[in-house]
This record gives structure tokens, C-alpha cells and sequence, in this order.
């Protein structure tokens, strides 16, 4: 039966791919799993592997064609990728036939032989691992490694496992990986003094019954730094910096086996508690896979949090294709000094990495400064928004 | 003399193989731009046409029957069309389709038509032996069904023109041996290649006659053939007629003509056989330029139904590929 | 063997055309025979530019006489010329074959030795653009199974030009093949394997010296022409699971090296033999047998081959690409023999 195979949705901002590479050709065969074409959006490449087992009938976009997401862009003859009902397909071909043997000894390979003479390894007693039970080195090695008991697997160097890789585990390797080598990724540091804030927030939550976080602090003191300094949010395009005209600010959660960051939209024209409640209730879907592909998408740049972890300062990557993101160290007590005196003093420490292709050290040291600001005198934090 | 009736249907072929060359022409650069590839495209592969070169198929084939056998070379088009293949399956055959006259598997140069006993390859002078074969086996069932091979000036000089015309002259086989002289063998000019100023002369040699057309005349070319044809047919033996024809286009599609100079390109414009012909039989009141209109629309109408036909037709499976290799 | 000096990019036509020029510079007897190889450059690049440097009579266009010219080579160079003759498409050699392999190839073995023909036979090779039956075969096999003909089939630019400059200077007659995918034509698919550095000044490359493209260890892709560039493209492919494939690139068929081929297997344990030609009775054949009587104690599986099937090269597309190993078919043969371990 003839299926579709569709064009997927693969990173956050994207309507539309390229198809970059085929793997396969029309009429080859293709097993699930396979390496079907390596696809493109927005600079960064992702690999996509076939969904069904069959044979390739259609290739729909040419190799550096776009497609839009959802849109098929191959067909596939789902079925056993078999033998055409004529003489010998030009698919590969042993020197042997792959007959089951007859009874008798298991067949073994003659490198097998070869090492089971060496090793004075009795072939009677392996079991073969290659087709048809035939005996293979590796089965010969096995046998012969001197902690062999009990069950024999075929097992690589060392007995470690081997998890196989998730589609997101690869695609967040991939992105950032690519991300990081078309980037000039750096990391500069500031502390902010945040027991203002903190006394703030303190209030809020009474306020409000709902736990006021620091989280929403920052995202709203990087929206609004945003405004006075659009580079940060701007993106890299062949034809120019691309800039945005909302403050929409990514935030990152973490999943079981990855991580994912829903944008909160116009970050500037939000107050605390809205934004606090908005957070808790993206993250909460995000944990559950339920967000929408339009609410992880066009974020100007990104938040990422470890405070929650002993973690004072980073080096977070940029998040595919913003060029900014600033990481939240915990809010500690320690010894500061105001006015000649040591005094403790709530401080954090924010880590912000950025392009260096789109912003210069300088206007990026400019922003943190100023979110910094914001964060230690949070009056302007605090304003209700009308 | 050709008559009237016989001028009219020279000119109908004339027309309607210079419209599906010349649309062939534009299809084949289909998918091969901005930047030429020659695998691209939905005719791809190498694509040799005839365009100037319509004269001596019009003016031998009508004197064919579809029992006669003729051979041709790499490009055949003008000649497989006046022998009467049907167009569509040509076109198809063309798009490398299923409902192509060799399921797709020949191609453009490589045309096998057993309604029409046409057989055409790329290798130069493969043809002509093929011919002497025919007409070995019609002499032998007694049949009165000749064979007739084109070729061009430049396989003249290739082996296999001489051992053909010593054989058909010796077995005294009713073979026609017809030499597009269209002076460029791909970027080889005649006077280059061959020691002899006129091919039609190598005939004394094998004791057959050779008949000289200097000009890309359909009328003279009718006349020669009508002979030619009516000597084998009658068991007379073999003849070489040699036809000073025109090459319009380069000798495959992408050729950039970097050996041929713009004066020569010009001067075949002008003397385009096909024009001159029309304006000729115009002129004898054969044809008027409305009658000759409705020969170009019908041409027209002809050449975009087989297109047509052959662009919806599918294709092959990929594994059809593994048939046909015995019967 | 290369020299240090200045690194620029060619297509293996420009190289090619340069080895003989370099040569022809220094070596007077040194002439070219061939259809259109004079003011058209060759019909696949590989005279470009020579008939402007040495004129008609060194750069010579025939007629359509294969037989007749391609015997004068053997004429010529037994009398104290070195030609270079062009045989248009290796497809063409039906017409002609007497005098190759009859004369060309045996003269000097029939002498006892005493007569040596120093003859450089140019063929274009290979297909995948819808060329039909009669363009677009390998057919190295074919010349290979008959004594006295030396091979030559390079991938590179690098290798064609070191390549081409080794078979003028052999005295033995030499079979130079240039598959028309790897020429780097602008009428043709592009393909940047097809562009390589080349050093200006003259050098060899030695005839009967196989290549190890990409190093590996998990298996051996022995193959050539533009079956390599397939085969390391699959390779990369097959790096990305963890699969490491050797690809040797044998250059020459005759002399056939048959110690790299053994040396590859023994280390890899694993074989498979890609081949545009005809798979029966051909090189896919001869090298599994060689690997056989060789690295017999090494092989781990049973060795593969993948080749045009035993039908004539159709010229419909989706056929013509069915036919022709492709570079997903060359990674899955290389996946399904690596997970035989």
C-alpha cells in the first residue's frame, strides 16, 4: 500500500524545510529506520529516518527543494522491501547461498576457525551469532574471554551498555552541535544583588497564593532590557540581522530525556503574577508533550534556570536560532560590601551567552547590565502594566 | 516527376517532422536550466535532430511500403516519422515511457518498429550491414520487399559501408544506400575526413550506380529514390544516392557549434530547404498560403496530441528494467 | 610521486588534458589520434586546449575509421612514434576490436619481447544519464580478461593527470579510461568529487597501485571510477551509525593489486565489491576469487558484490537508475555485511 511520507515539523521557527539530501532513490528498497534524507531549517540539519519498510515509488522535492511542513515529500510502497517478481535484482549477492545447514556442526566463518585455532577455543561449544547460526570471530572471542559463564551475549569491549539513541536525544545533538559550530558562542557573568527582589517577591506570593519565583523576575527584566537593546534579539539571516518587534522570551524546562522551551509572548506587557502563572502552566504542558508547535517557536531569545541546583554560573548554549540566552545561577547568601561594609546579601549570578556574529561584547555587557539593574532595584519590575 | 498529389505529401512531411523536431528541441532544454545538465529533464540523454535534413526522408520514403525495411542512425527522427512510426509511440519512447515503442528501454537512438520495419543505433555504420541482411532474406523468401539504409557522409568511411555495398553488389541484394551529406561528422568537417570529394563516386568501386544530388532537393531526391527503389524492387540490384542535405541544428542539443563558423549558420538559414520548397510549390499554385497554413496547424495539432500522449503516459516500473533480455 | 609546490583545483578533464600536454611538451613523439579531438577538445574535455598549443599535426581529427586508425597507432608506435588515440565511447570498440586486442595487445608478447608498442588507448566509460545501451558501458572487464593490455581507470583529478603521465611513459600499450561522471563536465550532474587539487609541475602515479580512498575498519568496499565517489559518499553515510568502511580504490584493473586488496581484507575481515560493469564473469569476480585464494583465514562473512545486472543499461530513467548501484544501495549492502559480526 502506497503511503506518505511527510515533511516534519523539526525545530521550533520553521513553516518550511529544505530537503537537502536523499538517501534513498526512487524504486530502491528502504527499511524502517533508514536514513531517508537529511533535512534543513533555518541552517540547522536534522536526519530523517524512513517510517515504513518498503519501496521508494516517489522522491516529491528535488535534493535543495523546499517543502512545507505537513506536505508530503515522498511515497512509499509500504511491504517487505522485496525481490521483484522477475530474474535477479541487482541487490547485493553472496558468494555463497544461504542455505539453513543440514545437520552436523554449526558453520563457522574462516576467520572464526582461524582465531578458535589460536585461542585453542573448541567451536563444538560456541554459538553462532551470524546468519543461519554461523559462528563469527566475535563469537570465537566470547567464548574464549575468561569471565565467560552462563549466558553468552554478544557483547562489545568492556561489557558496557548501549542505550539506543531517542529522535530527541539525536535532534538535540544535532541542533546544537550545528548551532554551535555556525555561531561565535560567549559567556559573560554578572552578579545581581536580588534581596530587594526577594522581599518583593515575598510579598507577591502572600498576595497572590501562588509562590513567586525569581524566573519571572528575570524574563520580565529581559524583556524589558530587550527594548532598549533590539540586538540581542536579532537573528542572523544570509541577508541581513533580522529583528524582532515583540519581546517574546523562551523558557526552558526540562523533560525526562531532554529539554524544551516554551515562549511567553510579549513578556514586557505582562506584570509578575501574570507571567508567573503563565510559566507554571507552560511548563506543566511541556512536561506533559502537550504544547502546540506555534508556542515553541519565535522566541527573541531564552531563559535558562539551574538555580534550583547548586549551580552558580554557566556557560548555557544558545538555543537554535536565537543568538542570546541567560542562565540563572541559585540566589545565595554571601558576604557583599555596601558602603565599606561586609554585610550578607542575597546574590546571583546571571550568565548570558550570545553571537558575537550579530551583538559585539560591548552592547551585550550594555544588556546585562541593565537586566542586572532591573533585577537589583525590581520598583520598575514591579509597576503594574496597563 | 513527383505530382502534385506526391509534392503535397513531401511538404506534409517536411512540415510535420520539422514541427516535432523543433519541439523536441524546446522540450529537451526542459529541467536543464539555468545550468545544463544533461541528465535532466524529462527527455534526457543525448538528443540528435533533423531538422534541414527533412528532404531525403520525404522524398525516399514515399516510395516505401511498411514491409520495406530501413535503417538509420542517431538521428532518426525525420526518416522513422516519413517511414510512417506513429508519433505518439515515438514521443513516448522519447519521454523514456512505458507506451514507448521500446518501453522506454531504447531511447531516442536506439528505435525498433516491427509494423514499420524500422530499425535505427548509435554506433556509426552499424545500419548498413543491417540493410544487406534484409534484403539477403527477402531474396530468399522471394519477396519483392527492399531495404533501404541511411547513413551519414562520415560513416563513409567506416568499414562497414564498404563491406555492405561489396556485399549488396556481389549477392546482387535490392538494397538502397542513402548518404545524408550534411558536411560535419559532430565537429569534422568532409574535407577533412574524406579523400574523395562525392561519396556517390566510392559506388564504381563496388560496380553499383551512384546518383549525386547536390542540393536538398525533394523533387530531385524523389526522382533518384523512385529509380533506386524501383531497381531493387525488380531485383536490379543496389544503389548509393548521395544527398548534399543541411544540418540545422548542432549534432546534439547543447552542442555549442564552436566549428562552425556564424556565416554558415546564416547561409542555412536562408537556403532552408523546407521554406524554399513551400514557396516553390506556392508559386506553381500546388499550394496556397492558406492550404500551406493548414499543413503547419495540422502538424501542429499532430505534434502536441503525441506529446501530450507521451507526457501523461507513465512510466516503466524501475525493475522492468530486468526483462526483455531473451525471449 | 608529488612534489610540494603550489596547490590549485582542477576537474579531472583539465588534469588530463594537462598530463598530456606536459608530456607531449616533453617528448616529441608523443601525437593524438582521435573523432573531435582537435578544434572540439575531445567530446568529453580530455584534448581541450591541445590543438591550440600543437596544431594539426600532433592534435590530428580522423574520419570514422576506428579500424584504420586506431591500427595506425599500432603501426606508429611500433616504428618509434608514442600515440595517444581516442576512442570515443568505449562502446565503439565492436568496430575495431581486432586491432586492439589482436595486434596492439600481443604484437610485443608474439615478438619474443623484441618489439614494444607504446600506445595510450583513450576511452570514455560509464552511464546514469540516459545514454541507452550502446553509451553508457564500463566494460573494463571485457578488455581485462584478454592478455597484453595494461588498465588504467583513475577517479581523481589528481590520479588522472599522475595516471595518464605514467601510461605515455610505459611502453606497454595502456587502456586509459575516464568515466564521464568524473570528468567534472558543465554539461553534466555536477559532482564535487569531480574537482581536486592537481600540481602544476609533471608527475607520476603508478600504474597497478591500488588507493585507500577513506580508511576503515569495519569492512572493505573495493571498487572504482565513479563507484568510488558512490562508495565514500555511502561512507559517510555509514560513519553517522558507527559504521567505519574502508574504500579502496583500485586505479588500475590490470595490473590488478591484488596484495592491497588482501592486505584491506585482512584487516577489515569484511568484503564488498561495487561495479558499474556487468556483474557475471567480471571484476567483482575477480576480486572476490583473489580475496579467496588470499585472505581466505580472514573472512568473517561471505563477500558481497553489487553490479549492473546482466541486462543492457535501459535508457528510461527509473530504470536506468534501478540498474546502476547507488550509493543507498552500496551503505545498506555495507550494513546488512557489517551486521553479520
Amino acid at each position: 500500500m502506497r503511503r506518505e511520507v511527510l515533511m516534519p515539523r523539526l525545530a521550533e521557527e520553521a513553516e518550511e524545510g529544505v530537503v537537502v539530501t536523499w538517501f534513498v532513490e526512487p524504486g530502491g528498497p528502504v527499511s524502517e529506520g533508514d536514513l531517508l534524507a537529511e533535512l534543513q531549517v533555518a541552517k540547522v540539519s536534522s536526519e530523517m529516518r524512513s517510517p515504513f519498510s518498503g519501496r521508494v515509488v516517489q522522491l516529491l522535492v528535488e535534493p535543495g527543494g523546499v517543502a512545507m511542513q505537513g506536505v508530503p515529500i515522498a511515497v512509499i510502497e509500504e511491504g517487505e522491501a522485496a525481490a521483484p517478481s522477475v530474474p535477479s535484482a541487482p541487490e547485493a549477492v553472496t558468494a555463497a547461498a544461504e542455505k539453513p545447514p543440514a545437520a552436523g556442526p554449526a558453520p563457522a566463518s574462516p576467520s572464526a576457525r582461524r582465531l578458535a585455532r589460536e585461542l585453542g577455543v573448541d567451536l563444538a561449544g560456541v554459538r553462532g551469532s551470524g546468519p543461519g547460526g554461523r559462528i563469527v570471530e566475535a563469537d570465537v572471542q566470547a567464548a574464549a574471554a575468561p569471565k565467560a559463564g552462563g549466558e553468552k551475549k554478544a557483547v562489545a569491549a568492556g561489557g558496557t551498555r548501549v542505550d539506543p539513541l531517542t529522535p530527541m536525544r539525536r535532534a538535540i545533538a544535532e541542533r546544537l552541535t550545528t548551532w554551535l559550530g555556525s555561531t561565535a558562542q560567549l559567556t559573560l557573568t554578572a552578579e545581581a544583588d536580588v534581596t530587594a527582589l526577594a522581599g518583593e517577591l515575598e510579598c507577591l506570593s502572600a498576595g497572590s497564593g501562588r509562590r513567586a519565583s525569581y524566573l519571572e523576575a528575570v524574563v520580565r527584566a529581559l524583556a524589558l532590557a530587550l527594548r532598549n537593546h533590539p540586538a540581542v534579539g536579532a537573528r542572523w539571516t544570509e541577508s541581513g540581522l533580522a529583528y524582532s518587534d515583540r519581546c517574546d522570551i523562551g523558557v526552558a524546562v526540562a523533560l525526562a530525556d531532554g529539554l524544551i522551551a516554551p515562549v511567553v509572548r510579549d513578556a514586557d506587557r505582562k506584570d509578575l503574577a501574570t507571567l508567573g502563572g503563565e510559566i507554571a502552566e507552560l511548563a506543566e504542558r511541556a512536561r506533559a508533550e502537550s504544547l502546540k508547535p506555534t508556542e515553541v517557536e519565535g522566541g527573541a531569545l531564552s531563559v535558562t534556570n539551574l538555580g534550583a541546583y547548586r549551580i552558580d554560573a554557566f556557560t548555557p548554549l544558545l538555543h537554535p536560532p536565537q543568538t542570546t540566552i541567560l542562565g540563572m545561577g541559585r540566589a545565595r547568601l554571601r558576604p557583599a560590601v555596601i558602603d565599606g561594609v561586609i554585610v550578607p546579601r542575597l546574590l546571583m549570578v546571571l550568565s548570558l551567552t550570545f553571537d558575537h556574529r550579530v551583538v559585539d561584547g560591548a552592547p551585550a555587557a550594555a544588556f546585562l547590565t541593565e537586566v542586572v539593574g532591573l533585577l537589583e532595584e525590581p520598583a520598575y519590575l514591579l509597576r503594574p502594566v496597563l | 516527376m513527383a505530382s502534385k498529389k506526391e509534392q503535397l505529401e513531401m511538404h506534409h512531411q517536411m512540415v510535420r517532422i520539422r514541427i516535432f523536431e523543433e519541439t523536441i528541441q524546446k522540450i529537451y532544454m526542459e529541467g536543464k536550466t539555468p545550468a545544463f545538465d544533461i541528465a535532466a529533464g524529462p527527455v534526457p540523454g543525448e538528443m540528435h535532430l533533423a531538422a534541414g535534413q527533412e528532404p531525403v526522408a520525404a522524398g525516399v520514403c514515399i516510395h516505401l511500403r511498411p514491409s520495406d525495411a530501413v535503417t538509420a542512425t542517431h538521428r532518426p527522427h525525420h526518416v522513422a516519422l516519413a517511414h510512417g512510426m506513429d508519433m505518439k509511440k515515438l514521443a513516448a519512447e522519447i519521454f523514456g515511457k512505458d507506451a514507448g515503442l521500446g518501453h522506454g528501454k531504447g531511447g531516442h537512438m536506439h528505435l525498433f518498429d516491427p509494423v514499420t520495419h524500422f530499425g535505427c543505433s548509435g554506433i556509426i555504420g552499424e545500419g548498413m550491414p543491417t540493410a544487406v541482411g534484409h534484403a539477403l532474406a527477402f531474396k530468399k523468401l522471394g519477396k519483392d520487399d527492399i531495404a533501404v539504409s541511411f547513413f551519414g557522409e562520415g560513416a563513409a568511411n567506416q568499414g562497414s559501408f564498404h563491406e555492405s555495398l561489396n556485399l549488396a553488389a556481389l549477392w546482387d541484394l535490392g538494397v538502397v544506400f542513402v548518404c545524408e551529406d550534411n558536411a560535419w561528422a559532430i565537429s569534422v568537417a568532409k574535407a577533412t575526413a574524406t579523400a574523395i570529394a562525392n561519396n556517390s563516386d566510392r559506388a564504381a568501386a563496388y560496380g553499383i550506380p551512384g546518383v549525386l544530388i547536390p542540393d536538398n532537393d525533394p523533387d530531385a531526391i524523389f526522382e533518384a529514390a523512385r529509380e533506386a527503389v524501383a531497381r531493387a524492387r525488380t531485383k536490379k540490384g543496389p544503389t548509393l544516392i548521395e544527398v548534399k542535405t543541411d544540418r540545422l541544428l548542432g549534432h546534439f542539443e547543447g552542442d555549442p557549434q564552436l566549428y562552425r563558423t556564424k556565416d554558415e549558420m546564416e547561409t542555412l538559414q536562408k537556403r532552408d530547404a523546407l521554406n524554399k520548397y513551400e514557396q516553390q510549390l506556392i508559386k506553381a499554385g500546388t499550394l496556397t498560403t492558406e492550404s500551406a497554413e493548414q499543413v503547419w496547424k495540422a502538424g501542429r495539432a499532430e505534434v502536441d496530441a503525441a506529446i501530450d500522449f507521451a507526457r501523461k503516459s507513465p512510466y516503466p516500473e524501475p525493475d522492468a528494467a530486468l526483462l526483455h533480455v531473451f525471449a | 610521486m608529488a612534489v610540494e609546490t603550489k596547490k590549485r583545483l582542477l576537474t579531472t578533464s583539465k588534469a588530463i588534458s594537462e598530463g598530456i600536454a606536459q608530456e607531449m611538451e616533453r617528448d616529441k613523439t608523443v601525437f593524438v589520434m582521435g573523432e573531435d579531438v582537435g578544434v572540439y577538445g575531445g567530446i568529453f574535455g580530455a584534448t581541450e586546449g591541445l590543438l591550440a598549443k600543437f596544431g594539426p599535426e600532433r592534435i590530428m581529427d580522423t574520419p570514422i575509421s576506428e579500424t584504420g586508425f586506431i591500427g595506425a597507432a599500432t603501426g606508429a608506435a611500433l616504428s618509434g612514434m608514442r600515440p595517444i588515440v581516442e576512442l570515443m565511447f568505449v562502446d565503439f570498440f565492436g568496430v575495431c576490436m581486432d586491432q586492439i586486442y589482436n595486434h596492439m595487445a600481443k604484437i610485443h608478447y608474439e615478438s619474443g619481447g623484441n618489439l614494444n608498442v607504446p600506445v595510450v588507448l583513450t576511452m570514455a566509460i560509464g552511464g546514469g544519464y540516459s545514454d541507452g545501451a550502446q553509451h553508457s558501458q564500463t566494460l573494463y572487464g571485457t578488455f581485462a580478461h584478454l592478455p597484453g593490455m595494461k588498465i588504467v581507470v583513475p577517479s581523481t583529478p589528481y590520479d588522472a593527470k599522475g595516471l595518464m603521465i605514467s601510461a605515455i611513459r610505459d611502453d606497454n600499450p595502456v587502456l586509459y579510461m575516464f568515466h564521464k561522471g568524473v570528468m567534472g563536465l558543465g554539461w553534466m550532474t555536477p559532482n564535487a568529487r569531480a574537482t581536486g587539487e592537481v600540481p602544476e609541475e609533471p608527475y607520476t602515479v603508478p600504474i597497478g597501485k591500488a588507493d585507500i580512498k577513506r580508511p576503515g575498519r569495519d569492512l572493505t568496499i573495493v571498487t572504482v571510477s565513479l563507484m568510488v565517489h558512490r562508495a565514500l559518499d555511502a561512507a559517510d553515510d555509514l560513519a553517522k551509525e558507527g559504521i567505519e568502511a574502508e574504500v579502496l580504490d583500485l586505479r588500475s584493473i590490470i595490473p590488478l593489486d591484488r596484495e592491497a586488496i588482501i592486505e584491506s581484507v585482512r584487516k577489515t575481515r569484511r568484503l564488498l565489491v561495487v561495479d558499474e560493469d556487468y556483474r557475471s564473469f567480471g571484476m567483482t569476480g575477480e576480486v572476490i576469487t583473489s580475496v579467496v585464494e588470499g585472505a581466505f583465514d580472514y573472512l568473517d562473512a561471505p563477500p558481497m558484490r553489487l553490479a549492473l545486472p546482466d541486462v543492457p543499461i535501459p535508457y528510461s530513467r527509473p530504470m536506468e537508475q534501478f540498474v546502476l548501484p547507488s550509493r543507498a544501495a552500496i551503505a545498506a549492502a555495507a550494513r546488512s555485511l557489517a551486521a553479520k559480526k
